[in-house]
């Protein structure tokens, strides 16, 4: 009895421990799947291949391209998990998995924000004359206030334009020698007014690309060298906005996908430091602003793109304005009187559809379609502009597959066309410079004219690259038709590079080019209609050197020797000529010539959180007229340094600095004048041309930059201070009415600008 | 952009009009010629024309001053030449080195030498035509050098045309001290205005280098210079008024106002006032 006892005893016992522990164990055999995203804190980018680890069970998911993870069985019960990755906090949080348990959402904060991205030279079509900035670099340049044309400034063998340029001078080249495309098409301007910021929003900008001496037959029509600001696709994997404001101006710009394979973005500015002007200046007796200075933009893209193909339409609006009343004439000039008024308005469309046919077979295709007006008033004296631009261009790229010793065959066949129709009305004097000094406006005989033309540049290239062992070797060819000048020109261009390994190669390039003269210099009815393009012949000889290796930290080098060489330019005449049959002003003629050398070199020296970007141009720029000797040019900059730092601080603060210093411009002494007395004016003396340079330049900007990152967005403010040490340069010298005393026209004070946006 | 050039030159301009410390144009300080008024400021080929200068040496102290003058087609000053001359084939001397002997105390300011010029005959020859109706401009250059080797130099256009209704000179302007004309040397701040007939302001028609005819109309401005004293303008446009400032001392006879209008095609007169 008692062994049944017990036997009943064991087995109620083991029935009860067995409930119990299967009660336990169904427990812990419900489980869930958890499905979640690891997201970047601030922008919402997903993360892709990152491991999230769940601990003390150690299971462990991989984020897929969308940043999508999936734990197929989790247990009920409370874990951890973990994110590390590089350039990452981590990310750790408990989750409690249990029937209601929904998606796991993770973000993570990157170590910085601000990453001073590296300039890189030479991607892509491999083309050394060609210097990319990316778009996180120019945001935070000091100097530039976040604008991509103003940051090119800060790369060697770009020379400074001071005072109210808005133009970019190259290697000792003229103004006009340089040619400003968006996306590969060319645009009439890249500054808004007084070269305050660019025509574009910065934030739809990818990259800009800084071409010099020596750059390829794809390009062409410009003497100095061309700026390229490429747009970037917009966001494809969530909608994205952006606000900001800074003293100068706002702006707003949304972006985001449409469908899988398509995206938009639109953003646009608008700037009111006019009305801030009009404060400043509104007890001003000499003159009224009637039109408070102001520009607007707009800019907006769309893209699709699949395997094959890469379809995109990029469109750009840009309007500028400005106006006042003189109060009484201007002392110096009184043809300078009464209203003046400047509106400059104009768009492109372009269209681009690059085609990947096969592995070896691309093609590319694109338009740039717009309208430009030009209306400037100043008194009775007017100039107007209405004109219609095609620009067209195409490509088809061809690998081949060639024998040993050959690596690869590369070929590139395009066009590049572009077509002007233009109206032009206008009453103006010939605007006579020489030396840097202007002669009054009222000393020139006005010419009143409509001038109706038409145009067509066209451009065909052939480029090849082809790989021999450690060679690369880039014939290429360029032919120009100006309808302009009723010239075809073709254009050689060679360039060669060894690689001496990964880390270290050199580069020599040659090649000549052409530009056609500036409409009004070969107007027949402003300028001389026999004008022919100017041209010239660029060298360059180079290495560049990256001492990292391979590693994040350390220093890259690179260096160039540049000469480029310029005959036939176009000059102002006083010359009386025969010109079928009759006696006229030749006004312009082709008696110019020039040449520019010089050594540039750019260093970069990066010791994280450090980063020290050195550039030092020493050049020379030199020109022939007839009658003279070789005479400085303009802009003759014998040395040009650019020193930026920077420090990344915790908590994403950033601060950075920038120092200039620049040899001052050669500069023309007034000997004496002599009195027009139908003006009453003086028209100066010049003494020796350019044989005095105005005191270098120098000066210091300074930038702070502090972030904070949430889940879903991200506030920035920064302080951009120009000229922190508020130096008085000279940027111009100005005259008594008679030429008889001077005195500078001195640069930017000093200028800061506070700045806050929202990214959402 | 081609507006690009202009907007520089204003935005240069809108720097330099606030030169308070430069001495101001309308202040005889010094050796100057004020003006050269012609008899006829459109002339046809072969015409015959005078000029007569004006000039002053307010500070000068009665020295010695020597005037020459030569004649031209214009050497192209639109494009950069130098308004003079010397190097042109149609020079002419039209006055040989003279000392001025018109010009005496207290203030040394007045008339000059008178000179006379004979437009070429072929001054338009080969010429097109519309440059031959809107005008070629005939040079007329003066040098003023004194004793101690200071100079002052000046010049004049007139046009040459074929157009039949040449322009004239404005009326000689009347200047006004609040309404009446001028006639003593204010003793306080006073608005000055200078009048000159409506008819001063010609209508004419310009033509284009199309063959094509625009309108226009004159603008007569004034340029206004004192020895003693000063005014807040240096140049006014039709009938704007311009303070005159006078000086805190003035000594008899060294009191000079002048009001010079221009029509900008070469046509000028000249009101001058001593007190």
């Amino acid at each position: 009895m008692k062994l049944l006892v017990l036997c009943l005893l064991i087995f109620s016992h083991a029935s009860m421990a067995s409930d119990l522990e299967k009660t336990s164990v169904e427990r812990h055999l419900e489980t869930r799947r958890v499905t979640g995203y690891l997201r970047e804190s601030g922008t919402s980018r997903p993360i892709a291949a990152a491991a999230i680890h769940l601990l003390p069970i150690k299971l462990k998911a991989v984020t897929n391209s969308e940043g999508l993870f999936v734990f197929d069985t989790v247990p009920f019960g409370n874990f951890s998990y973990v994110v590390q990755l590089p350039d990452h906090l981590k990310a750790e949080g408990i989750v409690d998995i249990n029937s209601n348990t929904t998606d796991l959402k993770v973000y993570l904060e990157k170590k910085s924000y601000s990453v001073f991205e590296t300039t890189v030279v030479g991607k892509g079509h491999r083309d050394d004359s060609r210097k990319t900035l990316q778009a996180q670099t120019i945001a935070v340049l000091p100097g530039a206030g976040g604008d991509p044309v103003k940051a090119v400034q800060n790369l060697p063998g770009v020379n400074r334009v001071g005072g109210f340029s808005s133009q970019i001078v190259i290697q000792g080249s003229a103004p006009q020698d340089t040619k400003y495309l968006l996306d590969e098409h060319e645009v009439p301007n890249v500054f808004h007014f007084g070269g305050l910021t660019s025509v574009i929003m910065p934030e739809a900008v990818g990259q800009i690309d800084y071409y010099s001496a020596g750059y390829g037959a794809f390009y062409g029509r410009a003497l100095g060298g061309q700026i390229g600001l490429m747009s970037r696709d917009p966001e494809r994997d969530l909608w994205k906005s952006l606000l900001f404001a800074d003293t100068a101006k706002a702006g707003a710009m949304i972006e985001g996908p449409v469908t899988k394979q398509s995206s938009f973005l639109m953003g646009g500015r608008y700037s009111y430091i006019g009305e801030v002007l009009k404060s400043v200046l509104k007890d001003n007796k000499e003159f009224d602003l009637t039109v408070v200075p102001t520009f607007y933009d707009v800019t907006s893209t769309y893209s699709f793109k699949n395997d094959q193909d890469h379809f995109k339409v990029l469109g750009l609006y840009s309007h500028d304005e400005l106006g006042f009343l003189f109060k009484e004439p201007v002392r110096t000039d009184p043809a300078i009187r009464g209203s003046f008024s400047n509106q400059t308005d104009f768009y492109r469309v372009i269209p681009q559809w690059k085609k990947r046919i096969s592995e070896s077979l691309k093609s590319d295709l694109s338009f740039g379609f717009g309208q430009d007006w030009v209306n400037v008033d100043v008194g009775e004296q007017y100039f107007r502009l209405s004109s219609y631009s095609l620009t067209v261009r195409g490509e088809v790229e061809k690998t081949f597959e060639v024998a040993s010793p050959l690596k690869t065959w590369k070929s590139r066949w395009g066009f590049d066309n572009k077509y002007q129709h233009s109206k032009v009305s206008l009453r103006l004097p010939p605007f006579f410079t020489d030396g840097g000094v202007n002669n009054p406006i009222s000393s020139a005989e006005t010419t009143e004219a409509d001038i109706f033309s038409k145009y067509s540049h066209l451009g065909s290239y052939w480029i090849n690259d082809i790989k021999i062992q450690n060679w690369n070797i880039a014939p290429e060819l360029r032919g120009d038709y100006f309808s302009q000048t009723k010239q075809l020109l073709f254009s050689p261009r060679f360039h060669l590079k060894y690689f001496s390994s990964d880390f270290l190669h050199q580069y020599f390039s040659v090649g000549r080019y052409y530009q056609a003269p500036q409409p009004q210099e070969s107007s027949a009815e402003y300028g001389n209609p026999q004008v022919k393009a100017p041209h010239a012949w660029h060298f360059s000889l180079g290495q560049n050197i990256d001492f990292r290796k391979g590693s994040m930290d350390g220093v890259e080098w690179d260096s160039k020797l540049f000469l480029k060489t310029f005959s036939d330019l176009v000059i102002t005449s006083a010359k009386t000529i025969e010109r079928n049959g009759e006696l006229v002003s030749e006004k312009f003629s082709n008696d110019g010539r020039g040449r520019a050398y010089g050594i540039e070199n750019l260093l970069k020296v990066t010791l994280n959180p450090w980063l020290f970007w050195l550039s030092y141009t020493y050049s020379k720029s030199t020109r022939w007229q007839p009658a003279r000797d070789e005479l400085p040019y303009q802009y003759d900059q014998t040395h040009n340094i650019n020193l930026i730092g920077s420090i990344d601080l915790p908590s994403n603060w950033k601060i950075s600095s920038r120092m200039r210093y620049v040899s001052g411009n050669p500069s023309t002494p007034v000997v004496g004048a002599t009195y027009d007395s139908d003006n009453d004016v003086f028209v100066p003396i010049r003494g020796p041309i350019y044989s005095e340079r105005l005191d270098s330049f120098f000066q210091t900007d300074l930038r702070v930059d502090k972030k904070w990152i949430y889940d879903t967005a991200i506030l920035w403010v920064y302080l951009d201070i120009q000229n922190v040490t508020n130096k008085k340069n000279s940027e111009a010298i100005r005259y008594s009415y008679d030429y008889q005393k001077k005195a500078d026209i001195t640069g930017l004070p000093v200028f800061p600008t506070l700045g806050v946006r929202g990214e959402f | 952009m081609k507006s690009l050039p202009l907007f520089l030159i204003v935005a240069f301009a809108f720097i330099g009009c606030s030169d308070n410390e430069f001495p101001r144009i309308h202040k005889l300080d010094r050796l100057r010629i004020i003006e050269i008024v012609t008899s006829s400021p459109e002339v046809s080929p072969g015409d015959t024309l005078t000029f007569t200068p004006y000039l002053s040496d307010f500070n000068g102290g009665g020295r010695t001053l020597t005037a020459q003058s030569t004649g031209c087609m214009d050497p192209g000053i639109s494009y950069g030449s130098q308004p003079t001359c010397d190097n042109s084939s149609t020079r002419t001397v039209l006055l040989a080195p003279t000392t001025v002997t018109t010009l005496s105390a207290p203030s040394y300011t007045g008339v000059g030498p008178t000179l006379t010029v004979t437009i070429p005959t072929v001054a338009l020859v080969g010429r097109p035509s519309y440059v031959q109706y809107n005008g070629l401009v005939y040079l007329v250059t003066f040098q003023l050098t004194a004793s101690d080797g200071t100079q002052a130099q000046a010049f004049r256009r007139v046009f040459v045309s074929t157009k039949t209704e040449k322009n004239q000179n404005p009326g000689s302007p009347s200047i006004q001290a609040e309404g009446t004309t001028l006639s003593s040397l204010p003793t306080a701040p006073t608005q000055l205005k200078s009048v000159v007939a409506a008819s001063s302001s010609e209508s004419f028609l310009y033509q284009k280098l199309d063959g094509s005819f625009s309108p226009r109309t004159e603008e007569i401005r004034t340029s206004w210079y004192v020895t003693e004293g000063g005014m807040e303008k240096d140049n006014t446009i039709g009938a704007q008024e311009n303070l005159f400032i006078p000086p805190s001392s003035p000594v008899s006879g060294r009191n000079v106002i002048i009001a010079v209008t221009a029509d900008g095609r070469a046509g000028s007169s000249i009101s001058l006032h001593q007190y």
